[in-house]
């Protein structure tokens, strides 16, 4: 057989559980092994779903099945062993968003895209780690555990998706859920060697997913390949009632244009912008390489690649950490100790009780977002900070809309060095945030985007080439993945753990 | 800009976040760095550029006015670190203990 079943892609393990080759009891069994071979090494999953329940919940399906009963083409995600983001609700599981604050919290209810995973009949083998409340770039911020890079454990696995971009890389589940609000899926994804999918901001309902900031955060996957991405993608799109934000569209429908489509004829006359703001000297040399390496693949296959200006590329990463932070310290004034969460033991008086329980509850990264959220949007801070950062988000969207007037997609590497060891940037913040330099771009403006695996340093660490495309652009940014990824070989590629 | 102890004290009383002496030093210290950092948006020119709240237009969504169920009131509630009925629990608010 040569290839182990976790080791297959979506798709293929899908096609064979459709087909009959392979029950559903046989998929699950062969990821609680890989689970259970790897776990201690990799420290994705913050709870792994009982065994127990998961083998039994596999059992009723094959004997649904063997029955004849039930048209399983009717749950598009039949048998598939998923991981959730532990900022995503699934009932009666943990969601502790990675903080002391939630540690001993289980969600009352299912987030709408957990209601639609069981409506597809995916299986939920867990929740995975994150940086605490997706504030992040390594997963380190994580109050509860360390969870270690596949390719190499003395590396981060970036963040703050850090778990599930790990437990997809280990093949500990088919794909994995994350959210991304400025990179949070595609940093990871690249550090890891896998495929981070950020729709259009609101294409997926953001209803039971903890809100981190609301005008940023976006939900996701992690994946083996692009296809995988599009066929889920078109699964979890779509408006939901329950979410103010989410767009008024129709499903996607992005999998079928792209599976029976040439590339080739697909890729000629493309036209892709690359800006040089991409490309500077922040770039190390390895990862420039390999992303000029991918450029000339899509080239040599008919695109046409022309280097563009992005006039105010310096400056998203100033307005991200503004506005994401008065957003998060707006949302966080929730944990308080009254409803749910963590509540400081001996208080005499409620501000004291709040004070306590939210100094002891919240991490370091935590409170050090919410106060610089808290002064900027405080009087006489909030037009010289707030305000102008949301100034310069107008004139980043209009670097964006001028740039697809004329271009299909905006190319560039998705972080400017491979993932860093463990400790090397967390006491330094500006160093920590430069990671997310390339991604913040696309939550600033709501763009969909994407990191593909696009080779490795001589460290063997990986490197994410980064697609970037208009709003609702979903088709040309899978496009040009899935384009690639026939052209190349990267994402076949597996860490030896 | 100076981020001074006093800013940053009144910042986390604000956030109702209470910080030690260490810990104090070292916020100043992040917070002055991340403040310069961020500073750099004065370099650019906005004048008469209009603010972005959010990315795409927002939509009121009009709910048909029935009465659905939706969580468990117990299931709720006992996620609460202290309830008494149907109701939270918590500390005396208002007066003298």
């Amino acid at each position: 057989m040569g290839e182990a079943l976790y080791e297959k892609s979506l798709l293929v393990l899908r096609k064979l559980l459709q087909d009959g080759d392979l029950t559903v009891s046989e998929v699950v069994q062969s990821y609680l092994t890989r689970v259970r071979t790897v776990e201690t090494r990799v420290g994705s999953f913050i709870e792994l779903a009982e065994e127990e329940a998961l083998l039994q919940g596999a059992k009723t399906l094959d004997e649904r099945r063997s029955r004849g009963e039930g048209d399983i083409s009717h749950h598009p995600l039949y048998g598939l062993p998923v991981g959730m983001k532990d900022n995503i609700a699934v009932r009666g599981m943990r969601m502790t968003n990675a903080s002391r604050m939630l540690e001993h919290y289980r969600s009352p209810y299912d987030a709408t895209v957990t209601t639609r995973l069981r409506e597809a009949e995916g299986i939920i083998m867990g929740k995975l780690n994150m940086d605490e409340f997706a504030m992040g770039s390594s997963t380190e911020t994580s109050a509860l555990q360390t969870t270690r890079n596949p390719w190499h454990t003395d590396y981060v696995p970036g963040g703050s998706s850090g778990g599930s971009a790990a437990a997809v890389a280990a093949g500990e589940v088919a794909f994995a859920f994350g959210t991304d609000s400025g990179g949070s899926i595609r940093q990871p994804a690249a550090y890891t060697g896998v495929v981070g999918f950020k729709p259009t901001y609101g294409r997926i309902s953001r209803f039971g997913v903890a809100a981190f900031a609301s005008s940023f955060d976006t939900v996701g996957f992690l994946t083996r390949d692009a296809l995988d991405a599009a066929f889920i993608l078109d699964i979890f799109s779509g408006f939901d009632e329950k979410d103010t934000t989410s767009l008024p569209h129709e499903p996607t429908n992005v999998y079928h244009t792209l599976k029976d489509r040439d590339p080739d004829t697909f890729l000629k006359g493309l036209r892709i912008a690359v800006p040089h703001e991409f490309m500077g000297e922040v770039i190390s040399p390895e990862v420039k390489a390999r992303i000029e390496e991918a450029f000339h693949v899509l080239e040599q296959a008919g695109a046409h690649i022309e280097y563009v200006h992005f006039p105010h590329m310096a400056y998203a990463e100033p307005a991200y950490y503004i506005l994401t932070s008065a957003e998060a310290s707006s949302n966080m004034s929730r944990f308080d100790g009254v409803r749910y969460g963590y509540r400081a033991k001996d208080v005499e008086d409620i501000e004291t009780m709040f004070k306590k329980t939210r100094s002891e509850g919240l991490g370091w990264e935590v409170k050090r977002r919410i106060l610089l959220g808290t002064f900027s949007l405080s009087a006489g801070h909030y037009e010289a900070f707030y305000q102008k950062a949301q100034k310069v988000r107008t004139l980043i969207h209009e670097d964006f809309a001028r740039l697809f007037a004329d271009y299909d997609v905006v190319l560039g590497p998705t972080t400017p060095t491979a993932a860093f060891k463990f400790g090397e940037r967390l006491s330094d913040p500006l160093k920590m945030y430069e990671s997310d330099l390339l991604t913040v771009i696309a939550n600033l403006a709501g763009l969909p985007a994407i990191s593909v695996p696009a080779g490795f340093t001589s460290a063997g660490l990986p490197v994410g080439l980064q697609i970037m495309g208009p709003m609702l652009g979903e088709e040309e940014v899978l496009g040009v993945a899935h384009a690639y990824q026939t052209l190349t070989e990267h994402h076949l590629a597996r860490p030896t753990l | 800009m100076q981020v001074t102890r006093d800013t940053v004290k009144e910042i986390a009383d604000y956030a109702m976040l209470t910080l030690n002496e260490q810990e104090l030093e070292h916020m100043v210290r992040d917070m002055q760095e991340i403040v310069s950092f961020v500073e750099k948006l004065n370099e650019v020119p906005t004048d008469g550029v209009e603010p972005m709240i959010h990315p795409v237009k927002l939509m009121i969504v009009m709910h048909d006015d029935t009465v659905q169920r939706t969580e468990d009131l117990d299931a709720v509630l006992g996620q609460a670190p202290d309830r008494s009925g149907s109701y939270f629990q918590v500390p005396q608010v208002l007066g003298e203990s």
